[in-house]
């Protein structure tokens, strides 16, 4: 009896102390015994490669691609913003030039994506890893990441919780069981909710990193449950054996000390966009704070994310949270604290979808519980890939809409008849250098420049949609006026090929491929003029739409920027600010109609006059004659 | 009837061979969306799990007990020798649809909390596995050439064929056990399977490597046209099977050919004895744009034991006009992340042997 009170004293002090054993369970490829269970295809082991894998990189091996990113290229800069429980140094990398202004002399905006908060979802430095090296790869394209590195600051940190990342990578195929069983349980249950090992959710405080010891092994914070809004919401939260354990208090964790430190490096006040990007369900979760311009542009902004994945034969679905109601995740904090865009990108396997397979059945696994955590090796390449461009289109996106900087007008002998630019900062003046007066049935070349790129090409080098996006590819042009009798319009036809990538007849982009366009047209002759001076005062009215479908700023005399949840002067065609821009109407040109011998102008709207039928035979005989010279001048 | 079952178990197949890839419109299922009495807390859940199976059995029960129930008869169906009747049971269960669901941890969606379907359309490949097992076992040494030919067909096939290889005794210094392929089998696969490069193939190639060790067949893995995760998985375990000079000369070759898989193999390059590897290759390869971080890695681990901060800081002064070799030499630095490194890092600025501003400045902030 002594004997076993003393063993069980024993027993008592070592579970206490810590170093008692758990039972070490293992994912297989086909066997499942009491302590296997089958996945279904190869259990993933990292390997050690700097360059993209059919598989997942070691973590050492991801540090050093991101350390040589940032020691080659100039537009990458490393930064640590804290160190893990465990004392490693949490890094964090910017991209862009050194400066924090825009090509216009605005400060930059700033977007901050975040990776590998939870230790098992290995989908996750794998793509945001994808995401920094395309930045890189693409940062002389003179197109989208050119535009964004010179005018943007966009902060990557790839691995937050890095020392649960290295306990998943210290045990790629081992877990312990569930809390609550033992040796004695069926494989069903102690598999039922894996911990510590390759299962591993949570950070590492007072945890080693021998997975059989017992004492520590259910010990973490989730730290996507450490955030203040919302903090210990769910029941769970302030369970610290919990896999959904928020910590002591809110913002208690190292590792979320870093990522305040991350988005201080935009600086904060310049954010305006914020992912965490997580795995899996192949969902966004699309917190919506109690901010109806905010939840618009995002809801808008996630569909636009759905659709480049679309594209490429994926489906991230946004899911919309309930307006107001949320948890303590990462992406919750900066929805409602910073009023910006945010998700959580769940990558895929999916969950949840009608008709496709949940977790690891996606790829004929055998849907084991929790196997969705275990992506097979040949489908990460795939995944990095098609998230890229859909990532990058987001911070196209929100680097705010378009503007026109420079309209300008040269006849067919080559002189400047207009020429306007628009001034540099956030508030700007329309500077014409050259305004004469153009006449009716003349030929011209308009040339209009933006401050970002509006198109993008496909390998044959015709214009492309951005991927899965549907924009109106030509820009608008219109000429509006009033001869005196009603207002009339006329439309210059603009059309794809008009977008500028190289020099056509002296005229080229501006800064990146495609930011501008030039179209030929020659100025109707039934335009009316006043009877008492011949002339008539017009507008050219231009609209595009950008890559992701922004209208203009149809004001450009006040800069956009961000502020409370929404664009800040965005004007629209009738020049109210709000969530969506228009026409920018704001070229005014004088018209001579000298070869017109109208006494009263009588066209009005958009189709024309009703002029005399004489006349108009008259001027379709002159204009004939002026398009004949005009062509033989040409060959 | 068996012809009926046989047809039964392709279909069922097919489907396990189906692999969805294509963009639905439809997103997924809300938590909102499912009946309140389908919806189940983890603490159900749990306390479902922790109970006897046979306490559920013949009473009433909600859905989750259901689901529960009929995963627990796929999970124990044992695949070998199926029944008439375990094989339409599996196939039935197949097409199972899930009652019983929880909230997804992170957001508003309904998660099934069993998959009952795709454990049966497992069970039926496992099966299937199975039977051509049986087909292939003799055929591997009677009939070595069919069964390099059958071992490809399908899915099925190829893995049984990789359990049969894993299971036979390897021959090895001449002694050949019970059950091992001779070294004529194994020429006569690998020779067939090197000459079909199919994504099945490198399967079975890499399975003979871990079986016989054969040099020629885990050439052919690591040079096939094909990328595949088996090249990358093979290559981390090349020391297993390898002597020091054959890895050498395997890792030399995928640096050299600068193959998908260079990165890595010039990390284990580095892992080879100091009496075998030629550092001057790593060096070298220090100022190639593509692999020169690879090398840094490579070096900065052999630092770990040996380290010769002069040389690289001479690598460094010796290439100062070049952007990749200098950002590379001080990767290795960076990456050796000891105080013989740092001081080294320190004397190279202080010593303004870094010709790039931005360089100067990364390194700057690193030391800081």
């Amino acid at each position: 009896m002594v004997k076993l009170t003393a063993c069980m004293v024993t027993s008592a002090l070592v579970f206490m102390s810590g170093v008692a054993s758990g039972e070490v369970l293992n994912y297989t490829e086909n066997s499942s015994s009491s302590n296997q269970l089958a996945i279904g295809y190869p259990v993933p082991t990292p390997i050690d490669s700097l360059t993209a894998v059919d598989g997942f990189r070691t973590y050492d091996s991801l540090h050093s691609q991101h350390q040589s990113l940032a020691i080659t290229h100039a537009e990458v800069r490393s930064s640590v913003i804290g160190q893990t429980h465990n004392n490693r140094d949490i890094y964090v990398y910017r991209f862009g030039d050194s400066d924090n202004q825009t090509n216009d002399g605005l400060t930059e905006s700033a977007f901050l994506i975040n990776g590998t908060i939870h230790a098992r979802e290995w989908q996750s430095p794998e793509v945001v890893t994808e995401l920094m090296e395309q930045l890189t790869e693409k940062k002389n394209d003179q197109s989208v990441v050119e535009y964004l590195l010179e005018n943007t600051n966009i902060i990557i940190l790839p691995v937050m919780n890095i020392d649960g990342f290295l306990q998943t990578q210290r045990f790629p195929t081992q877990v312990t069981q569930s809390p609550g069983t033992n040796a004695g349980s069926t494989p069903s249950q102690k598999f039922a909710e894996p911990r510590d090992g390759r299962m591993r959710r949570k950070n590492m405080p007072n945890v080693d990193e021998v997975l059989s010891t017992e004492g520590d092994r259910l010990r973490g914070v989730d730290l996507n449950r450490n955030g203040t809004s919302f903090f210990g919401v769910q029941p769970d939260n302030s369970v610290p054996n919990s896999l959904i354990y928020g910590g002591a208090s809110a913002q208690s964790e190292p590792e979320t000390q870093a990522l305040l430190a991350a988005a201080q490096l935009g600086p904060r006040n310049r954010l305006r966009f914020y992912q965490d990007t997580h795995s899996f369900s192949r969902v966004l979760f699309v917190p919506q704070p109690n901010n109806s311009q905010r939840n618009t542009i995002t809801n808008s902004l996630a569909a636009k994310f759905q659709s480049t994945t679309q594209a490429q034969g994926a489906n991230y679905f946004p899911v919309i949270d309930q307006v107001g109601s949320g948890i303590p995740t990462t992406a919750d904090y900066f929805a409602y604290t910073d009023l910006i865009p945010t998700w959580t990108l769940e990558i895929e396997p999916p969950q949840g979808f009608s008709g496709e397979p949940n977790g690891g059945a996606f790829y004929g696994g055998t849907g084991a519980s929790h196997s969705g955590f275990i992506m097979p090796d040949s489908e990460i390449n795939r995944t990095r890939n098609q998230l890229a461009p859909a990532q990058i289109l987001m911070f196209y996106h929100q680097a705010g809409p378009a503007y026109v900087k420079e309209v300008m007008l040269v006849d067919s002998d080559g002189n400047d008849v207009y020429s306007a630019t628009w001034s540099s900062g956030a508030t700007r003046s329309l500077n014409v250098a050259t305004n004469n007066t153009l006449e009716g049935g003349e030929s011209y070349s308009l040339y209009v420049s933006f401050n970002k790129p509006m198109r993008i090409r496909n390998s044959a080098g015709n214009i492309a949609q951005y991927t899965g996006q549907s924009v109106s590819l030509s820009p608008t042009v219109t000429i509006t006026g009033n001869g005196g009798s009603g207002d009339f319009t006329r439309s210059v036809k603009a059309t794809n090929s008009s977008w500028l990538n190289q020099d056509v007849d002296g005229f080229t982009f501006s800064q990146y491929h495609d930011d501008a366009f030039k179209v030929d047209f020659t100025l109707p002759t039934d335009i009316p003029v006043s009877a008492t001076t011949g002339t008539t005062d017009i507008s050219i009215n231009i609209s595009a739409e950008d890559l992701a479908g922004l209208e203009l700023d149809a004001n450009p005399a006040t800069a956009v920027d961000w502020s409370g949840g929404a664009w800040t002067n965005y004007e629209n065609s009738n020049g109210q600010a709000g969530i969506n821009g228009g026409t920018d109407s704001s070229y005014n040109l004088r018209v001579s109609n000298q070869n017109l011998t109208l006494s009263e102008p009588q066209s009005s709207g958009g189709g024309g006059g009703s002029t005399p039928l004489a006349l108009l035979v008259l001027l379709g005989l002159f204009g004939l004659r002026r398009f004949n010279r005009f062509n033989k001048g040409s060959d | 009837m068996k012809n009926i079952t046989m047809a039964a178990l392709y279909v069922a197949l097919g489907l396990v061979a189906f692999k969805s890839a294509q963009a639905v419109e439809k997103g997924p299922l809300l938590i909102s969306e499912v009946p309140s009495g389908q919806v189940y807390s983890d603490s159900d859940i749990t306390a479902l799990k922790n109970q006897d199976i046979e306490d559920y059995k013949g009473s009433s029960s909600n859905s989750l007990t259901k689901d529960y129930l009929l995963y627990a008869k796929v999970k124990a169906t044992a695949v070998s020798n199926l029944t008439d009747a375990e094989l339409s049971f599996l196939n039935q269960a197949s097409e199972h649809k899930a009652t019983a669901f929880q909230r997804h941890p992170e957001g508003p969606i309904a998660v099934p909390v069993f998959d009952v379907a795709s454990l049966a359309k497992h069970k039926l490949f496992m099966a299937d596995v199975n039977r051509q097992y049986k087909k292939l076992l003799p055929l591997l040494h009677s009939d070595p050439a069919s069964f390099a030919e059958m071992s490809t067909k399908t899915p099925a096939h190829t893995q049984a064929a990789k359990q049969l290889l894993e299971r036979t005794a390897s021959e090895k210094n001449g002694a050949v056990s019970s059950g091992a392929i001779t070294s004529t089998v194994t020429n006569l696969l690998v020779d067939n399977y090197r000459n079909s490069d199919s994504q099945s193939s490198l399967v079975l190639l890499k399975a003979l490597v871990e079986t016989t060790h054969n040099y020629t067949a885990a050439e052919a893995v690591l040079t096939s046209k094909h990328k595949s995760p088996l090249k990358h998985q093979l290559l981390e375990s090349l020391d297993g099977y390898f002597s020091d000079s054959e890895q050498e000369a395997l890792l030399k070759q995928l640096i050299t050919e600068k193959s998908e898989l260079a990165s890595q193999a010039l990390i284990k390059y580095g892992q080879l004895p100091v009496s075998t590897l030629d550092a001057d290759i790593l060096y070298r390869t220090l100022s190639d744009p593509k692999l020169g971080a690879s090398s840094a890695l490579s070096i900065a681990r052999l630092f770990e034991s040996s380290p010769d901060y002069a040389q690289v800081m001479e690598h460094l002064k010796a290439n100062q006009k070049s952007r990749v070799a200098t950002a590379n030499s001080l990767l290795v630095l960076k990456l050796t992340n000891s105080a013989g490194s740092k001081a080294a890092l320190q004397d190279i600025l202080n010593k303004d042997y870094i010709q790039f501003e931005d360089m100067k400045v990364e390194v700057s902030s690193w030391l800081n």
